[in-house]
């Protein structure tokens, strides 16, 4: 079951983009409400498959730590447009307690921080884009390619631009009817000066924090238990009596 | 973020009348729903305002978000929001034009692109659409605070639940403990920075001494949780504030119907309505009705609770 929905949940993360290129292409004409669907169900089936995987408190705590670190930096840069940490810091968690926690704080950061700044249909856009951002961060990871520095930077730099890509997207594909060539160049030339700016300010905040954050994180990673208690679950076999009420 | 009044429905409803100013007005008609079926009908407003680009059925929806605006926030917040989503609108009709050239009836011509009246009306309609979704937005947030919204989705995901309640207590709390953590070095005022470059590294200090910080508190309280029996059990109970009684099974069948039928009535007219190369004609009056009837549920529920209280009193 697991497995399944693992497999299904790439395939879904997958999903968003290609709905959104391929409704360019054919033309439909109720685009704005499917691909926002396509993204809501996206985000819903990696919750479920995320809870599934029963994580660890020592899992969980460290993606809302983060999560609210990203949200707490978007709202103390709100002032200052495009300077947005919360790309640099689903790098470094993505990088550091892998690519499903990667996904975990930029969709939380956004989905939080959004009180501050406002819902919209633009919500689940953000939790997307930067989710994939961690998620990539942390694939990437995995692959060793993150040990050469210029690589991380290069890909924040690239991440930043894709999160103004992939959210001008949806409203060139969705909102500009009938879509042409020229037209959707334009507005994404006339976006372009923002995203690079955002891709500045992700470049300069990973120099800042990536490598001494990511020590950090790991010395505390070391200081609190071995690997397995953050890799695996714990299952707790025996069902313990009514301590009263626990946390809710 | 807090409910206003987190007491007893009943309490509610005579501690916040009529003057209570933390919670908006017409919070408190909604405390009589469960908030499953508020949620539901809110969702299915905007999926139907997002879905139906249609003149008739955008103006709809956008007057009778406007008008609950102005019954919940009053006069002056309402009057300010339009006050830029009237921009909004006019810039969404003048960019659609310009990015896409079709239609038949020609405007006028800027650097050879024309402008179709066409084009004009589709880009209004989106710009419509999307301060209509907005205005809905921004009302269902009034009515539905995040407590109740995570009472209706914690029970389905109560680990993600449980992330983002976290996550709103420790934004506050990062804010608070940064506070501190600056006061403290300010404290050491032998090692105050003495130029820019000092100045910024000690921010970044500041901000990896908090994450730190953050991070091992945090980690003390998943080893407090796991103490008191966390994950001990496949499935944990949640206080359930909010019972689903007979209204609610009525009231949720009042919205799925009204919302079904105007759902197929919206799309028969959209089948039927173009606006290349020509604009259509819009069908008769009465298809429009139950949309109308659904998108101003919200305020007639308002208004009927209103009329309940006065009679009380």
């Amino acid at each position: 079951m697991r497995r399944v929905l693992r497999a299904f949940e790439v395939l879904v993360l997958v999903a968003v983009p290609a709905v959104l290129i391929l409704c360019a292409f054919l033309r439909v004409s109720q685009t704005a409400v499917l691909t926002l669907v396509v993204a809501l169900v996206a985000l819903v089936v990696f919750f479920a498959s995320y809870e599934v995987g029963r994580p660890t408190l020592r899992q969980v705590m460290p993606t809302v730590v983060l999560g609210a670190l990203a949200a707490a930096g978007r709202m103390l840069f709100a002032a200052v447009p495009n300077v947005k940490p919360v790309t640099a810091v689903c790098i470094v968690a993505g990088v550091v307690f892998g690519r499903r926690a990667g996904f975990m704080v930029g969709a939380l950061a956004a989905f939080v921080s959004n009180f501050f700044f406002g819902q919209g249909p633009w919500t689940p856009w953000q939790m997307y884009a930067w989710g994939m951002a961690g998620y990539f961060a942390g694939v990437l990871a995995e692959s060793g390619l993150f040990a050469y520095r210029p690589v991380v930077y290069g890909y924040g730099f690239l991440a930043a631009m894709l999160y103004g890509v992939l959210l001008n997207s949806w409203y060139i594909v969705g909102f500009v009817q009938p879509l042409t060539w020229q037209g959707a160049l334009l507005a994404y030339g006339a976006s372009l000066p923002f995203d690079a700016a955002h891709g500045v300010a992700t470049v300069a905040f990973l120099l800042v924090i990536f490598a001494p954050w990511r020590k950090k994180l790991e010395r505390i990673k070391k200081k609190y238990g071995p690997s397995e208690m953050w890799d695996f679950p714990t299952v707790t076999p025996t069902a313990t009596r009514d301590h009263g009420s626990g946390p809710q | 973020m807090r409910p206003g009044g987190a007491v007893q429905q009943s309490d509610g409803q005579q501690a916040g009348r009529p003057g209570d100013g933390r919670r908006p007005r017409g919070a408190h008609a909604f405390d009589l729903v469960h908030p499953a079926v508020v949620l539901g009908c809110f969702a299915a407003i905007l999926a139907l305002t997002m879905l139906a680009i249609h003149p008739v059925f955008l103006a709809l929806s956008f007057s009778a978000a406007f008008s609950f605006s102005l019954y919940a926030r009053g006069w002056r917040p309402s009057l300010r929001t339009l006050a830029w989503q009237a921009p909004l609108v006019l810039l969404c009709a003048l960019v659609n034009p310009l990015f896409s050239g079709a239609g038949s009836t020609e405007l006028f011509r800027i650097a050879s692109r024309t402008v179709f009246v066409e084009g004009v009306a589709f880009g209004a309609c989106m710009g419509l659409m999307l301060a209509a979704a907005l205005l809905w937005f921004s009302n269902a947030a009034l009515v539905l605070t995040s407590d109740k919204v995570l009472g209706v989705l914690g029970g389905l995901l109560p680990t993600v639940g449980l992330m983002v309640s976290m996550t709103m207590r420790l934004v506050p709390q990062l804010v608070e403990r940064g506070r501190l953590i600056e006061s403290a070095l300010k404290a050491a005022s032998s090692a105050r920075a003495h130029t820019g470059v000092e100045g910024v590294a000690g921010r970044v200090r500041q901000v990896s001494v908090l994450m730190g910080w953050s991070l091992e508190d945090s980690l003390e309280t998943a080893d407090a949780m796991r103490a008191r029996a966390w994950g001990a059990t496949r499935r944990r109970t949640t206080y359930v504030r909010h019972r689903f009684r007979r209204f609610d099974c009525a009231a949720a069948a009042v919205c799925l119907a009204l919302g079904a039928a105007s759902a197929v009535l919206a799309w028969v007219a959209c089948v039927h309505y173009r606006f290349y190369p020509v604009m259509g004609s819009l069908g008769p009056w009465w298809g429009y009705l139950p949309f109308a009837l659904f998108v101003s549920l919200p305020l007639l529920l308002c208004l009927v609770d209103d009329a309940r209280w006065k009679k009380v009193c």
